[in-house]
């Protein structure tokens, strides 16, 4: 087992990138395609517990498109063998004012490319985090 | 680019702006509907009044058109005009939606619905299906699957259904001209949230072939768009007997555009009272005071037992709408939206005999609203108690009373499709947020209701407010 093959590493990092713009711009399409499509896909949010790659896009759908921005900070992923990587990083948004949100996400690579199975997002009161720091 | 080029393409002209320019040749069909999914592509990503966007098949259809201009055939009244349709009529190579995720499993439609084709006859073209609340089951424009269809005016706010994505689409600046549907309300809410005109005919009038149905005795289809005159012109090219809808009658078309201009001359107009005048906000009450000052009316009419009305029309919806549905209750109810699910469920245990009473009402109510229009051409109404609210509120503070907000939406719209009368809904800009104003005409005169829409419209009384460009 080959962990953080530098070229896989980069493979993951431009997918999360992709994720991350895909977020800000609320671009569901691209969000939807990055989750894996399986009913075993999961989505722990801040708020909904969501089952299944049809209730992701259902909240991605009903999701307000305002105030979307942030800055990441923590940034870490790692990848284990050439198909598993875990991304995990925090944010700060302006409307979380104290705050700090987490963002854990398990990507695996498939034939068509990687792409989420399992995330979870939850904010807590933040603690000296840098905004904009790594 | 020449002037008449540019008004035409852009997010706020008029189908008939659009037409005129495409049969003179100012512009061609194709540039407008590339213009128009341009601006798809950019706005929906917030409107999400879209479920489907059929560009390949609009820019075909454009080309055409262009060619045969080309050619030398004379074009139709819609040249060029890109509309799109409640996702509850048919699309040919579509699965018809309805807004469901259970409809997602049936095979895609084989043809286009009737009132779709007429408009392509008309050379309008077709760019997309629009978001909708579930099984036409609604007042808000929300959905559990698809999301919620969000105010142009304020996306924090709700469209109005259940025809939500019409009332985004072309309140928000994609599209001219939508067709929606109303069996309480579908198309007069939408129009009222979202500061449209929409024009709900006679019942029978237009052709429900191809579109998914709700309550066969309470449905309706019509258009909505940002002006009297598009309406007169969408409407009048829609108009005809059509054999594929058991109810659509058999009466010759009756062309309403060649009369939009005759003004108010011996038209009797009277402000509805009672019902109409209770458990409403300012707004509602503000917009039918404007509209009755700039048409000098003072007369009131009294409409009676429109409460009773309201309350038929909600039990023979959810007896239908359930005795529709029961199939799919039982084997797939964990896939409906869970407060439409609730809605049928409770539908389906209606005992008949409170069914039965509401029907023969309706008989008796009929016959005393055909009166009414002995001594009067329209009425005046409110089309919604207050403007848009929240996405997701469910109460509303109404007359110092927290009442819950979805049933209360209707209580204006649904005494008047319970007897299928015709019913212009007419936008007044009030600020923040516009509101609607029904104007009910006598069975069959959509032209009356057009034609006091487009003096309204001349007086600036109503407009649509216009989206930034």
């Amino acid at each position: 087992m080959h962990i953080d093959l530098p070229e896989v590493v980069a493979e993951v990092r431009e997918a999360f990138g992709r994720y991350e713009k895909a977020l800000v711009t609320n671009d569901v399409d691209t969000l939807n395609a990055l989750f894996h499509r399986d009913e075993r896909t999961i989505r722990y949010g801040t708020q909904e517990n969501l089952y299944g790659h049809e209730e992701i896009a259902a909240f991605r759908a009903a999701r307000l498109p305002i105030g979307l921005d942030r800055t990441l900070c923590g940034t870490v992923i790692t990848t284990y063998g050439r198909d598993l990587a875990v991304a995990s990083t925090l944010f700060h948004r302006p409307s979380l004012a104290g705050k700090v949100g987490r963002q854990m996400q398990t990507w695996v690579r498939f034939a068509q490319g990687w792409r989420i199975v399992a995330a979870h997002v939850s904010i807590i009161a933040a603690r000296g985090e840098v905004p904009g720091g790594a | 680019m020449p002037d008449a080029m540019t008004d035409a393409m852009r997010a706020t002209a008029s189908a008939a702006e659009i037409a005129e320019a495409v049969v003179t040749g100012k512009v061609a069909a194709a540039h407008v509907v590339e213009a128009t999914l341009r601006r798809i592509s950019e706005r929906d990503k917030t409107l999400n009044a879209f479920t489907a966007v059929t560009g390949e098949r609009a820019m075909a259809r454009a080309r055409t058109i262009d060619a045969e201009r080309a050619a030398g055939r004379r074009l139709g009244v819609l040249a060029g005009v890109p509309f799109a349709a409640k996702n509850l009529f048919d699309v040919a190579g579509l699965t018809t939606l309805a807004g469901s995720k259970i409809n997602r499993d049936r095979p895609p439609a084989a043809a286009d619905a009737t009132l779709v084709k007429r408009l392509e006859s008309a050379d309008g073209v077709l760019v997309g299906t629009l978001n909708m609340g579930e099984y036409a089951y609604d007042f808000t424009g929300e959905n559990a699957h698809f999301g919620p269809s969000r105010n142009p005016h304020d996306i924090t706010r709700m469209t109005g259904g259940s025809s939500g994505g019409c009332g985004g689409a072309v309140a928000g600046g994609l599209v001219p001209l939508a067709l929606g549907s109303d069996t309480n309300g579908s198309i007069r809410v939408p129009s009222s949230f979202c500061g449209l005109f929409g024009l709900k005919p006679t019942y029978g009038r237009l052709s429900r072939a191809g579109t998914f149905p709700f309550v066969t005795s309470l449905d309706h289809v019509g258009p909505l768009a940002r002006s009297a005159r598009d309406l007169a012109l969408a409407y009048d090219v829609m108009q005809g007997h059509d054999g594929n809808d058991p109810v659509c009658v058999r009466r010759a078309a009756e062309p309403t555009l060649e009369r939009l201009q005759q003004g108010l001359a011996g038209l009797r107009v009277a402000v509805a009272s009672g019902h109409f005048k209770r458990g409403t906000a300012p707004e509602a009450l503000a917009a039918v005071a404007r509209v009755a000052q700039a048409l000098e009316v003072t007369r009131e009419i009294e409409i009676p037992e429109a409460a009773r009305a309201r309350a038929a029309a909600f039990l023979i919806t959810a007896s239908e709408g359930a005795s529709l549905h029961l199939p799919r209750l039982r084997a797939r109810a964990c896939d409906f939206d869970p407060a439409v699910r609730d809605r049928l469920l409770a539908g389906a245990f209606l005992p008949a005999a409170l069914v039965m009473k509401a029907q023969k009402f309706r008989r008796w109510y009929r016959a005393q609203v055909l009166k009414l229009f002995e001594s009067v051409d329209a009425i005046l109404a409110p089309a919604t108690p207050f403007p848009a609210p929240r996405i997701g509120q469910q109460t509303m503070q109404l007359e110092g009373a927290e009442v819950p907000l979805r049933p209360n939406i209707g209580i204006f719209t649904q005494p008047l499709s319970f007897v299928g009368l015709p019913v212009v809904a007419v936008p007044v800009p009030l600020s923040p947020l516009p509101i609607g104003v029904q104007i009910v005409a006598a069975p069959w005169r959509e032209d009356v209701a057009l034609r006091i829409a487009h003096v309204l419209e001349e007086t600036k009384t109503v407009a649509t407010p216009l989206p930034a460009e």
